[in-house]
């Protein structure tokens, strides 16, 4: 049975009260934070302001002669993909702004469980529902019941075998996937969560934003000043978000939307694919291809109502498996997000 | 000397705050060294931080937690390795200094990034946003992570209590070991 007061259990096993006030050994590490910084203040800002003026000389030079450093993801303006996602740029442009949506979904991942030597696949599937409503004030998410069905008919024999755990069930049973897998990626913690009201209009400005952002904040619990990262594979990366984004921020001013698709529009390494989604309607399938660490090679698949702006199925598939998901064949469906209603 | 006066006064605020997370979090000797490097980070880009810094110093801290924690996990890997066997799982310190058994074992099995955002707002009482500011994720997210993470914390506490001896072994990656990525929802 549920435990109502989880976090009152919680704040119960608080192992650690704080000091009423710093101590001896606190005054003691400030005096030596302090000392040591004040003879790097004196000296460094010499050291490093003719380097400084010396790049500026150097960018000057480079303008003057009309050189400019290769961009390192180039822009696409042209090709099937281009085209398909300005349009949905155009659609998504016309739109008006929506402050209330419900979005009923399905979700998908497959499991790979090892119990008592025995060793199957199954696919979790539950439903998700998105609701935003309160003038955008109000947002929640929702999870139905949370369902396995093993992969192949070997698997289903060891799920049996297995005593056909329900997920979350007990120590030995399948365990539902962690916080972030609402959406699966690839970069395991590389997530844009930046706030788009405040990124740059311009398609290309914009993709640079969500990459600098995610230098700075992506991955927080090894995120130390200094440290930035980029993803592996920027393009994909930005597929990737931008698809995230678009199923899910219907709230955004319809100018931002629209922004998402030219940023995705010019990305190359895009693809379009046949015109219909997992669920069989029509559609606009678009697709990127992404050389990952752990998870070697994925398609990232995004399928989009070809009338309204409207995003109706995302999916990875596996191209080739890695030491991740080495138990996959080529071919599988790997995650999905199928939304069924938009209203 | 402005920012060393500025800087003492943060300091002499926040020390008791950090120190308790960090305590909450490992071992006493270990706390006051993730204490002593957020704090020097702190002094370091002390021009930059934000008006409330407590996020910020909160997020530094688990960041040089998460740095320890990986590279006590190198240790003894290496040393397993030097005796010639596999390595044996190095339990999850994060949650060690629990004294209710049962809670411990469930705090372990969460994942990290949900056990840190119920942790965040139960024993650091950090609002929403400061929490949210703390974990470097917008508030939105921040609440999917809780709504998630008590879910699941309720569920492995309706079970029965897990065995001691599987508690001690579990380990719960530092980074969680699947593909994962979420918008805003």
């Amino acid at each position: 049975m549920p435990d109502p007061n989880v976090l009152d259990r919680l704040r119960a096993a608080n192992p650690y009260q704080e000091l009423p006030a710093p101590d001896l050994r606190a005054d003691a590490l400030l005096h030596r934070i302090v000392s040591s910084r004040r003879s790097e203040k004196r000296y460094r800002p010499k050291l490093w302001r003719p380097a400084v003026a010396g790049l500026m000389a150097v960018a000057l030079l480079l303008t003057v002669l009309h050189i400019s450093a290769p961009a390192e993801l180039p822009v696409i303006r042209t090709g099937d993909a281009h085209t398909a996602l300005i349009a949905a740029a155009e659609r998504a442009g016309d739109n008006e702004a929506r402050t209330e949506y419900r979005v009923v979904a399905e979700s998908s991942v497959v499991l790979h469980h090892a119990n008592a030597g025995r060793e199957y696949d199954v696919r979790l599937t539950y439903p998700v529902t998105t609701q935003v409503d309160d003038g955008g004030n109000h947002r929640s998410l929702s999870f139905g019941t949370m369902k396995l069905t093993p992969l192949t008919a070997a698997d289903a024999q060891a799920f049996q075998a297995d005593g056909s755990p329900e997920v979350d069930s007990g120590p030995d049973a399948p365990a539902s996937p962690g916080n972030e897998q609402i959406l699966p990626g690839f970069d395991e913690n590389l997530i844009f969560e930046g706030d788009l009201e405040q990124m740059p209009t311009d398609p290309v400005a914009l993709r640079e934003a969500m990459l600098d952002w995610v230098a700075d904040h992506g991955e927080w619990w090894t995120h130390l000043p200094g440290l930035a990262q980029r993803p592996q594979d920027p393009a994909a990366w930005l597929f990737r978000e931008g698809t995230k984004i678009l199923s899910n921020d219907y709230d955004l001013e319809p100018a931002r939307r629209a922004g998402i698709y030219q940023m995705m529009a010019g990305l190359p390494g895009v693809r379009t694919v046949s015109g219909t989604d997992p669920a069989g309607r029509e559609a606009i399938g678009l697709v990127i291809t992404e050389k990952t660490g752990r998870y070697g090679t994925m398609e990232w698949q995004l399928y989009l109502n070809p009338k309204r702006d409207e995003v109706l199925a995302i999916q990875s598939v596996v191209k080739e498996p890695g030491s991740e998901n080495f138990y996959l064949t080529a071919g599988t469906v790997y995650s999905s997000y199928v939304v069924k209603e938009l209203s | 000397m402005g920012d060393q006066d500025d800087f003492e006064e943060l300091f002499q605020r926040h020390y008791p705050k950090v120190l308790a997370y960090a305590s909450r979090r490992t071992e006493a000797s270990r706390a006051h060294d993730v204490v002593a490097q957020t704090f020097t980070a702190a002094w370091l880009h002390f021009d930059r931080l934000p008006p409330e810094p407590l996020p910020w110093l909160y997020r530094t801290a688990a960041n040089h937690l998460a740095n320890e924690n990986r590279s006590s996990r190198r240790q003894e890997r290496l040393a397993a390795r030097l005796r010639g066997r596999r390595s044996t799982p190095v339990p999850d310190p994060a949650v060690q200094v629990v004294e209710d058994d049962h809670l411990r074992a469930a705090l372990r099995a969460l994942d990290p990034v949900g056990r840190e955002a119920l942790l965040l707002i139960s024993w650091e009482e950090l609002d929403y946003a400061d929490a949210a500011a703390a974990m470097g994720c917008s508030v939105a997210t921040f609440r999917v992570r809780v709504h998630r993470a008590r879910r699941k914390l309720e569920q492995l506490l309706a079970m029965d209590p897990i065995g001691q001896e599987a508690a001690d072994l579990a380990v719960t990656p530092t980074i969680p070991a699947h593909p994962g990525g979420a918008s805003d929802a």
